[in-house]
């Protein structure tokens, strides 16, 4: 016994914190560093460390192990003030973070030894609601919280039975969100964190009276946080009405990413198609989003384009859902090179291999325009914009220009392959 | 329809019978229920000093015969190539040749036609055409097969047809073959292209010859073309009820939809140019618009001075947390203001379909106003009504038998395909 114990003590002398630190993160899986070379909108920060944040040791690992080394610039602005449980009002450039910039509190936060929903995560599409519940399942992945996605063109009755089991954060969209709200079948009035990512999207009219009512849900001292890279003045009303002294960050300086190069090709309306082919063998492209302004250009563009002996999926919101499911899914996972879709994955997807994004049809508002050439320069990395303009897009194109405050210059007769390709390493 | 069922149809194969003939053509299909080859455009070569004794040596011929079929156990090699071009003569008298006129386009055995779709996107089967995600199935799987091509062993495709055949699965599997057949020469995806080009030409003059005959008889002559080949008796019936349904109208719709794109590549410089013209010329009236008006009233000045500054209007961080850029719900409410006419918008957005891909709609040219419904909803809840409209459809016909299947074993395959395509994409990434 007394041998025992004088193993122990021993074993507790030689044991100092740094150690036990250095051993577990000596023990993580990580995955291979993306060595590509980042912009400033991410890399402008202030030297935090996931560290600093006193995060559950499971959540630290989930977050390494998920390939993140330190916090973005939101992140280190969103994290420490959500953990404190004041509401935000929180605006960052496309892909440069805001998902773990909410989700990593939101897991933190969440006690798995409470079976009820404590974090509810609003999106506006379907897509964007199983993306973001991967980050949540990824990033927690050793903490045992029970994640529970949930959205429209599913059926209801699986949501119902779902729901009877343990849920500590839901991730869906408004609609179906306020149907199982309003028939008690999910239980918000516990839920003490509401997060909307691409708020400005969940509040705009057509979303606006759902969001509202399904706030009703919520306990009174509940905490709301609002992402999004675009906030027009609207989101304002919301804010005077729900929000309770939020914290405002802001890290846009200016609209547009700094990795994404903007051109545009002038082409007659018929010439479009053509357009494409010859950029299809110009440019190199990893993977790349093409943007129709409807789903039945977008149908008839993929068409065209599998005619043309290229591959391409597409993508629309009138498709069946499990087919759409499908598609995300097997784009994301790198099984196809183009993707023709509508305004549905305008916002808030984040495909990393994307480096070309096409706007086949020019967008109508600077708002569509800066998501949607979101889609490439994810997380600071390097990305190319090509915008067909016909003769009646001129004035948008001049009115977008100007509204963001950027310049789309005309293709050159050779785009430079640094622009929009990482170096292979 | 006469163009290929597989990825490869083509690309130019160069095969040898049992009788040591060797032709070359482009492959047209493979049957994996017959075990039978179909070439197009085939030219013979003869023997070349293949058989032991002389005398029984062929010559090859020169003459180009348009469609021949080979039977899959009579054929000792295939490989794909690049045919060499050789001046020779005379038929060849071949047990391994079953006929030389190519299949009504009715005569595509029912297991069958998903594989038709893949390769040939404007002719897409009726079952297929009626599920986007099949039709996108196929195309990655074209796309998995131009990433195997270039990395795939050789391998004689008619030893690989009786391999299939022995496990006795179905036709599917000869995407899995044909997956093996690696593609010598790198052209052959160009070469496909023409070839399909071509073909879709003469389609469009076939399918407009057919129209001229009224409907019914047309079917007839479906269905005889269909029942005298015994070799698709499975499927029948199935295939004569799919027959029954078919539209004459929508099928030559469904046809006349070849874009032709010019060979050259599309020219930015010159048309940016153009554009540069365009605006420079507009620039300028509106200068001189406004220079007289500053003469007329010095207000204008002012104002345009305002407008200067008006980029920080839309955005300023230091001023406001948020923006006024054009957007969607301002876009909208600025519609709502306007009567709102969903006949004209429509007839615009067909228009421009027109303008941009020659056709209005997808699948169905001759169906006026299938679309009617789905304009209403918005963001994708009336996936029910899209499924009412495929109802009422033609295509449907198929899809009740056969699609399921089909459907079920393609995501089968591309969920073997899959370990390997990612690698394979992989690899590509990092080369690049």
């Amino acid at each position: 016994m007394s041998v025992n114990i004088n193993a122990l003590s021993q074993q507790l002398q030689n044991t100092t914190i740094s150690d036990s630190d250095k051993s577990w993160k000596s023990q993580l899986k990580l995955p291979p560093k993306d060595l590509r070379p980042k912009t400033e909108d991410v890399t402008a920060t202030k030297g935090n460390e996931f560290e600093d944040y006193y995060l559950k040791r499971k959540l630290l690992m989930g977050i390494f192990e998920a390939g993140f080394e330190k916090p973005s610039p939101i992140q280190e602005e969103s994290i420490p003030i959500a953990l404190a449980g004041r509401d935000i009002l929180a605006r960052a450039k496309n892909g440069t973070g805001k998902t773990a910039a909410f989700v990593i509190p939101a897991l933190e936060k969440v006690d798995n030894k409470k079976d009820y929903i404590q974090a509810a995560v609003l999106v506006p599409t379907r897509e964007l609601a199983l993306q973001t519940s991967q980050v949540f399942k990824t990033l927690g992945k050793h903490l045992n919280v029970k994640i529970m996605v949930t959205t429209g063109g599913t059926t209801l009755k699986d949501d119902i039975l779902r729901l009877g089991e343990t849920v500590h954060i839901l991730v869906g969209t408004p609609g179906r969100m306020l149907d199982l709200a309003g028939k008690g079948v999910a239980n918000l009035s516990q839920c003490g964190v509401l997060i909307m990512d691409e708020a400005d999207k969940l509040l705009s009219p057509e979303f606006q009276p759902i969001v509202e009512q399904l706030i009703s849900h919520f306990p009174e001292n509940r905490q709301i946080l609002l992402y999004s890279a675009t906030f027009p003045i609207i989101v304002k009303n919301f804010k005077d009405k729900f929000l309770k002294e939020p914290y405002e960050i802001n890290l846009m300086d200016e609209l547009t990413l700094r990795g994404v190069t903007q051109y545009y090709a002038y082409v007659e309306e018929r010439q479009k198609v053509h357009c494409l082919n010859t950029l299809f063998s110009k440019l190199q492209i990893n993977q790349s989003i093409i943007f129709c302004n409807s789903t039945s250009r977008v149908e008839l563009l993929a068409k065209k384009i599998t005619e043309l002996g290229y591959s391409c999926f597409y993508i629309h919101a009138k498709m069946l859902q499990s087919h759409r499911n499908r598609v995300f899914h097997d784009f994301r996972n790198g099984k196809c090179r183009n993707l023709v879709c509508s305004d549905l994955l305008t916002r808030g997807i984040d495909i990393q291999a994307v480096n070309v994004v096409i706007n086949f049809d020019f967008p109508k508002n600077a708002e569509t325009y800066l998501h949607r050439i979101g889609r490439s320069g994810r997380f600071g990395h390097l990305g190319l914009a090509i915008n067909l303009i016909t003769y009646d897009d001129r004035f948008n194109l001049y009115r977008i220009e100007q509204e963001l405050g950027t310049e789309i210059q005309s293709i050159p007769p050779v785009i430079d392959k640094n622009l929009y390709v990482a170096p292979s390493v | 329809m006469s163009t290929a069922s597989i990825p490869y149809a083509g690309s130019k194969i160069s095969l040898i019978s049992k009788s040591d003939i060797r032709y070359v053509g482009t492959l047209h299909s493979i049957n994996q229920q017959d075990s039978t080859v179909s070439l197009e455009q085939v030219r013979s070569y003869g023997t070349e000093g293949r058989k032991k004794n002389k005398s029984e040596e062929i010559s090859g011929t020169d003459q180009i015969y348009e469609y021949i079929v080979f039977r899959g156990s009579d054929i000792k090699d295939l490989q794909v190539c690049e045919a060499p071009q050789r001046p020779q003569v005379q038929v060849p008298k071949d047990p391994a040749i079953l006929g030389t006129t190519a299949p009504a386009p009715s005569s595509i055995p029912p297991g069958f036609n998903m594989m038709q779709g893949l390769v040939d996107g404007n002719m897409l089967p009726p079952n297929l055409a009626i599920n986007p995600y099949l039709i996108q199935l196929y195309q990655q799987q074209l796309w998995q097969q131009q990433i195997q091509q270039q990395q795939q062993q050789q391998q004689p495709a008619a030893s690989l047809l009786k391999t299939d055949q022995a496990t006795g699965e179905q036709s599917n599997n000869i995407i899995s073959g044909m997956e093996k057949l690696n593609l010598a020469d790198p052209n052959a995806k160009k070469d496909d292209d023409n070839t399909q080009k071509e073909t879709n030409e003469k389609n469009e003059g076939n399918s407009q010859q057919k129209d001229k005959n009224n409907n019914r008889s047309q079917n007839n002559n479906y269905s005889r073309n269909y029942n005298s080949n015994s070799r698709y008796q499975r499927g029948n019936r199935q295939n004569n009820n799919y027959r029954r349904g078919m539209n004459q109208r929508g099928r030559r719709n469904w046809n006349a939809k070849q874009l032709s794109l010019p060979d050259s590549d599309f020219d930015f410089e010159s048309s940016n140019a153009k554009f540069k013209e365009l605006s420079d010329k507009e620039a300028n009236k509106t200068d001189k618009k406004e220079e007289e008006g500053n003469v007329q009233d010095g207000e204008e000045q002012e104002e345009s001075g305002a407008e200067e500054k008006t980029q920080e209007n839309f955005y300023n961080k230091s001023s406001s947390f948020f923006d006024n850029i054009s957007c969607e719900s301002k876009d909208r409410a600025e519609e709502q203001g306007k009567k709102f006419d969903r006949r004209a918008k429509q007839y615009e957005e067909r228009k421009l379909n027109m303008e941009t891909f020659g056709q209005a709609t997808v699948n169905r040219g001759g169906h006026r106003g299938y679309r009617r419904n789905n304009y209403h909803s918005y963001r994708g809840r009336n996936y029910n009504r899209n499924n009412g409209y495929h109802r009422n459809n033609y295509r449907n016909y198929n899809n009740t038998y056969n699609n399921n299947n089909n459907r079920q074993k393609s995501q089968e395959q591309v969920s073997q395909n899959n370990n390997n395509s990612t690698q394979q994409q992989q690899k590509q990434e990092t080369s690049q």
